[in-house]
């Protein structure tokens, strides 16, 4: 037994991590699907009682805090008293959950010895392959909800430990891959299983009292170390606007706005000035709106430490229902893509004021899919592509080149030997575009152009919504010349320009893929003249009056 | 008469030498400090000081972490990259993603490239994904871009070209016509080093071979010149990442494959240890100034992976998957508003921790270890360094103490507290991504600080064993002499596992075995005779990660397969009856040497009385407590002796809390073990 509270604090503090820490490792080792063990596509949570986060383990980057919204809302739908050791509650109503349908919430409640009823609950979100969608794999202009898969609205689907068999058939006749969602689901009933036999051990060696004690201390921790944080930022309110291409149904581009308020102990973000949601895809749910901004929130005044309920105490997220950062049903919500572009628009209103914000990424993921059957094999195939775009500089250094989009900073893209062997692409060019970063005494990092035609018939899923504007730069930095977009059938007379788009190219035919670099920050006059010279020498900027690929927007 | 085996193994404060003599079965060892101006110094320094004559040196084994040094602090060569027109940037557009530790850094500043961009070349030439050639190579190309590369400064050229895994064919001849227009030019080709899919990886692998290969030839040049100088005409050796040893040709050759080379030396010796002391799964826990290095051994079988990282860079080779896991003895103490952190800052070996007087003023683990009793400062490092308590006792008064109003000890204590603790969610958290429990582990504690926190460590996992080896702190260079000449090639085969299949799968296996025998051969000597053994590495059907299963061109696909499926029951937990197919084929070709004895006769004299009084803190009853302090060398094998007691080493020292046990068994191994009925507090 420790003999100092700050050293038991730290302990039971990196236990409750290293519990959520063993979820994950749980389930990317037993998952099925490789968009969870390789793209990582999940959010792992420890709560309390109270549905506070004690701990989590991100999948990907934008899903810090993403079951809390979800939880929160589970405590107030469910009759919690219903509740009994070993069940399992499952969640997928958008509204509810943070997330498009694809994405499946199990949440567990750990009833503990010495108390009267649900002491801390686990959760685990995944996305599933197939819950029945309009279309097989994305869907990119569904009109409601009921077009996007089957909807599990926190039913207990293991009740006691044993596994409802009604709701159960219903999902796998439901699914066009059973087998898939079976495997899914037992990772994650493993991984909550897991995480409880952590907790039961933390609280068994601890004792109830001086565990919530040090959870609560621990709350009170990070919450002092993010005030810290938040009292060297500026006061007071700055807004900034994007724009979303189209909705997938209509061409009207989308307004998206931010207010930012950052007073003494307060950080707020008000949606509230972007568009009323829409009829396609696009419409964000309001947990997801809220991750979003505990992503960009994080990365302002704690990107180092592991997070809790603390960090996010002075953070309110505001967007009125029926917006687009708040849909209600039946709204379309399948495309997380308003919540890439929307990303750094926290950035966009603050960066004016605190210069040491990295200004506009390429912002967005341009990636692609491809889908049809094999050249060689005629055996069908579903593959895809995240592509690497420019980061915004700082204001001390040249922003990154051809990294995922922020908001998925730890997805990797997909090798040119994978695509080649999975799907009929065959590439003609991979290379970063030659001075696509904004100009800048820093400037922008380069986006890449692939061109590629086919070995065989296949249908091409572009995947972008901010392909018609362009991003920001700051204090005397410039945009990238590039936007981000793909050109189908180049140099022919079929030749198109296409944003979020899908469509068959027969043999022979090809596209192009770009995506933009990163803004410049500062007056591209101070650049200094050695780094300047470093650029030129190797082509990562172009000597004047050239260009390596002509804007044709 | 040549009958001593000698291993030197270079670590970032010392050179520890460990020499056998086969005659006598008998094993020494002595450190120095390094020489960092001048690596090969070191080397040349401990062969002067044997104290045999380096002619009676039969077999000289290096470990050495030159190569690593040199991509850390970017002391590698000038390197320019030949590959196919049109994808010149493969290497800096990588796979677009950070580091888990850096994934909220949203103003990443990335490194530079380590090559320049205009040091890269596209040539005409391209295979598809079954190695079919689409376009002819553009020799002249290729011809071109050489003596450009060469005329703009590069001595080094990395190949790699598109689906190179699939067919071969255009790096090979690339390589040669490199090598005939410049003949000084180093060059690395992608699937010559590893034949393996996935092109930035692949690509990496190469140019980091090209980076380090002029660096760790001149080295090697230098260290045979100096010990051949002192007398040695013996066989030499480096450490490779997987364990076995390669000779300084096979090295200079392929250079990649020992970056890891230290670390493996360790993992290695408790290979050896596990299969010859019958104890068929072991976590080895190194435990040096700055790390915690620890690797999982399987039924007899270390843990390999087929990719390891060296910051960012990927690099396909096989290597033990050593994990680091934090803190070693020179991790800082502080306290972080309510909370007490230990680490991640370390202070290295300069200043180093308070207690080694060279300007440390934060208080780190070794402090705390000196306060509790757990170092026996008559005999710190075998006598090399001098500890003083008083500086010890100032940092952590003025860091710890007086703002948590703690005592001494109790501060003391309670750094071990949270280390011990994170450190053992580390271990859990490795063994349950590969389904395993620790307690049907023994844990092997070594190097300098090893046998520190391996009583507290195996007690907090609840392990069944703890096992401290003779000469722990020198332990990876002992480890060293228990490897086999071994050398490893790996062919792509990428097709699906079935009777159809399988001619094609013999043929292949048939070819790497011709191709990589006559690669030993040539490197050294016509009459090398080695055992072989293949492996394959399997997935099923649309999953990019492999599992790599024993199996023999003699076998039918039947086999081939079920093996792989209780592979992947076992790893993921779950398996599928979907097709599999067959990514790569590796053999290895093993040349066994003489290793010396796991036994008693291991045990090195230390200086200071075999036996004397001691204070140390006890774990078990929570407070400073009198006991005894033992010699290593004192311990009379098959006695037990109980704790609180503390153990004395050349280099280290072991503290048994109260409810611990100590046994030297027949190989000379410490055992410690909880004793029944004292329950784990």
């Amino acid at each position: 037994m420790t003999v100092s509270k700050a050293a038991e604090l730290e302990i039971v503090s990196g236990l409750f991590f290293s519990a959520a820490e063993q979820m994950r490792r749980t389930l990317v080792r037993t998952a099925f699907n490789a968009v969870i063990y390789e793209v990582l596509d999940f959010g792992i949570s420890i709560a309390d009682s109270k549905g506070r986060m004690v701990a989590e383990a991100a999948g990907i980057t934008s899903f810090i805090g993403a079951n809390d919204y979800a939880l929160k809302t589970l405590i107030q739908k469910l009759d919690l008293s219903t509740l009994r050791p070993g069940d399992v509650v499952m969640l997928n109503y958008p509204y509810w959950n943070s997330a498009h349908a694809s994405d499946a919430l199990l949440m567990s409640p750990v009833f503990l010895p010495g108390g009267d009823g649900i002491d801390m609950f686990l959760c685990v979100r995944a996305h599933w392959l197939d819950l029945g969608a309009k279309d097989a794999g994305y869907v990119i202009d569904s009109t409601d909800i009921h077009q996007e898969g089957l909807i599990v609205p926190g039913l207990r689907i293991i009740k006691e430990g044993v596994l409802d068999q009604d709701l159960w058939q219903i999902l796998q006749y439901n699914s066009r891959l059973p087998e898939a969602i079976a495997g899914d689901f037992g990772a994650q009933v493993a991984c909550l299983r897991t995480g409880e036999a952590a907790v039961r051990e933390i609280f068994a060696r601890f004792g109830r009292e001086r565990t919530f004690g040090a959870i609560e201390a621990f709350f009170d921790h990070a919450h002092e170390k993010t005030l810290a944080s938040l009292a060297k930022l500026p006061k007071g309110t700055w807004s900034a606007e994007e724009w979303l291409d189209d909705d997938g149904i209509t061409d009207d581009m989308i307004r998206m706005a931010v207010e930012v308020t950052i007073g003494e102990d307060s950080f707020t973000a008000d949606y509230n000035g972007s568009s009323k949601q829409v009829k396609g895809p696009v419409n964000a749910p309001f947990g997801g709106t809220i991750s979003m901004a505990k992503t960009y929130f994080k990365f302002l005044t704690s990107p180092d430490a592991p997070s809790n309920h603390g960090n996010y105490m002075p953070l309110t997220v505001k967007a009125d229902p029926g917006t687009l950062f708040h849909a209600v049903y039946p709204a379309a919500t399948y495309m997380p893509w308003t919540k890439m572009v929307a990303f750094e628009l926290i950035a966009k209103a603050l960066a004016p004021a605190i210069d040491w914000l990295p200004v506009s990424s390429g912002g967005d993921e341009p990636g692609f899919m491809a889908v049809g059957r094999h050249h060689r094999t005629g055996k069908p195939f579903v593959t895809s592509n995240n592509e690497g775009i420019g980061w915004g500089a700082t204001h001390r250094h040249d922003g990154a080149t051809a990294l995922q989009h922020p908001s998925t900073s730890t997805v990797r893209n997909t090798p040119i030997e994978v695509l080649e062997r999975q799907s009929n692409i065959f590439h003609d060019e991979l290379e970063l575009i030659e001075g696509s970063g904004g100009t800048g005494q820093y400037r922008g990092g380069l986006g890449v152009r692939r061109r590629a035609h086919m070995r065989g018939e296949m249908e091409v899923i572009s995947m972008k919504k901010k392909s018609k504007t362009t991003n920001w730069g700051l204090y005397g930095g410039g945009s990238s010349p590039i936007k981000n977009h793909m050109v189908l059938r180049p140099g022919t007379a079929q030749e198109k320009k296409v944003g979020m788009y899908r469509e068959v190219l027969q043999k022979g035919e090809a596209f192009t893929n770009y995506s933009a670099g990163g803004a410049g920050w500062g007056d591209p006059a101070k650049r200094d003249s050695g780094a300047h010279a470093y650029d030129l020498r190797n082509g990562y900027v172009l000597p004047e009056g050239k260009t390596d690929e002509k804007d044709d927007t | 008469m040549q009958d001593h085996k000698l291993s030197i193994d270079i670590g970032g404060t010392f050179v520890d030498i460990v020499t056998f003599d086969f005659a006598s079965q008998s094993v020494k060892a002595f450190k120095l400090p390094t020489t960092p101006d001048d690596p090969a110094r070191g080397v040349i320094q401990a062969i002067g000081r044997l104290d045999v004559p380096a002619t009676q040196v039969s077999e000289f084994i290096h470990g050495t972490t030159l190569g690593l040094n040199a991509v850390l602090e970017r002391k590698g060569t000038t390197v320019g990259i030949i590959t196919n027109e049109g994808f010149r940037d493969i290497l800096e557009i990588g796979r677009g993603a950070l580091e888990f530790a850096d994934m909220y850094r949203f103003d990443y500043p990335q490194p530079k490239s380590i090559v320049e961009r205009r040091h890269i070349r596209g040539v005409a030439g391209r295979m598809d994904d079954v190695g079919d050639e689409i376009t002819p190579l553009d020799e002249e190309a290729v011809r071109r871009a050489a003596q450009e590369l060469q005329a703009e400064g590069c001595k080094a050229i990395a190949i790699s070209f598109l689906h190179s895994y699939a067919n071969t064919a255009h790096e090979r001849r690339a390589a040669d016509i490199v090598r005939e227009v410049c003949p000084d030019m180093e060059v690395s080709a992608g699937a010559l080093l590893a034949n393996e899919y996935r092109e930035y990886e692949r690509t990496s692998t190469a140019v980091l071979d090209a980076y380090i290969k002029p660096v760790l030839k001149n080295y090697l040049d230098r260290v045979s010149d100096g010990i051949e100088g002192e007398g040695f005409d013996g066989r030499k050796y480096v450490m490779n990442s997987s364990g076995g040893m390669l000779t300084f040709g096979l090295a200079e050759a392929q250079p990649i494959s020992t970056v890891l080379s230290g670390p493996a030396g360790g993992v290695s010796g408790a290979l050896h240890v596990s299969r010859v002391t019958n104890r068929p799964n072991v976590i080895s826990v190194d435990v040096g100034g700055t790390s915690l290095d620890a690797c999982l051994i399987v039924d007899h079988n270390p843990v390999d992976v087929f990719e390891a990282r060296i910051e960012t860079f990927p690099i396909l080779q096989p290597i033990f998957d050593l994990r680091t896991l934090g803190a070693g003895g020179g991790s800082i103490a502080r306290i972080d508003n309510a909370l007490l952190r230990v680490g991640p800052e370390s202070a290295g070996a300069v200043p180093g921790p308070a207690c080694y007087g060279r300007g440390g003023t934060e208080p780190t683990v070794t402090d705390a270890a000196l306060i509790l009793g757990y170092i026996d400062t008559t005999n710190f490092m075998g006598g090399e360094m001098a500890v003083a308590y008083d500086l010890a006792a100032e940092a952590m008064q003025k860091a710890i103490c007086d703002p948590l109003g703690l005592s001494l000890e109790d501060a003391a204590r309670s750094i071990f507290d949270v280390l011990i603790s994170r450190t053992a969610s580390s271990v859990k958290e490795m063994m349950l991504e590969k389904g395993l429990d620790p307690r049907d582990f023994a844990m092997l504690g070594f190097g300098g600080c090893g046998p520190l926190l391996g009583p507290m460590l195996f007690a907090e996992l609840d392990m069944a064993e703890l096992v401290v080896p003779p000469l722990p702190s020198v332990f990876s260079a002992w480890g060293m002499m228990a490897s086999d000449l071994s050398f490893a090639e790996s062919a792509s085969v990428m097709l699906a596992v079935g009777e159809g299949n399988l001619p094609d799968v013999r043929t292949i296996a048939d070819d790497l075995h011709a191709r990589s025998l006559a690669a030993l051969r040539e490197r050294i000597g016509a009459d090398a005779d080695p055992e072989v053994g293949f492996s394959a590495r399997l997935r099923f059907v649309g999953q990019e990660h492999t599992l790599s299963v024993a199996w023999s061109p003699d076998e039918d696909a039947q086999i081939l397969f079920s093996r792989f499926s209780e592979a992947h029951k076992a790893r993921f937990g779950h398996t599928f009856d979907t097709e599999a197919e067959i990514t790569a084929l590796m053999v290895k070709l093993v040349i066994p040497a003489q290793k010396p004895e796991v036994s008693a006769g291991l045990t090195a004299p230390a200086p200071g009385a075999a036996e004397a009084d001691h204070r140390m803190f006890d774990a078990h009853a929570g407070r400073m407590a009198d006991c005894r302090k033992l010699r290593r060398d004192a311990l009379e094998p098959g006695k037990t002796y109980r704790g609180p007691l503390l153990i004395t080493d050349e280099g280290s020292s072991l503290g048994l809390r109260g409810d611990q046990q100590a046994r030297v068994d027949d190989y000379g191994m410490i055992s410690i073990t909880r004793i029944d009925g004292e329950g784990a507090q």
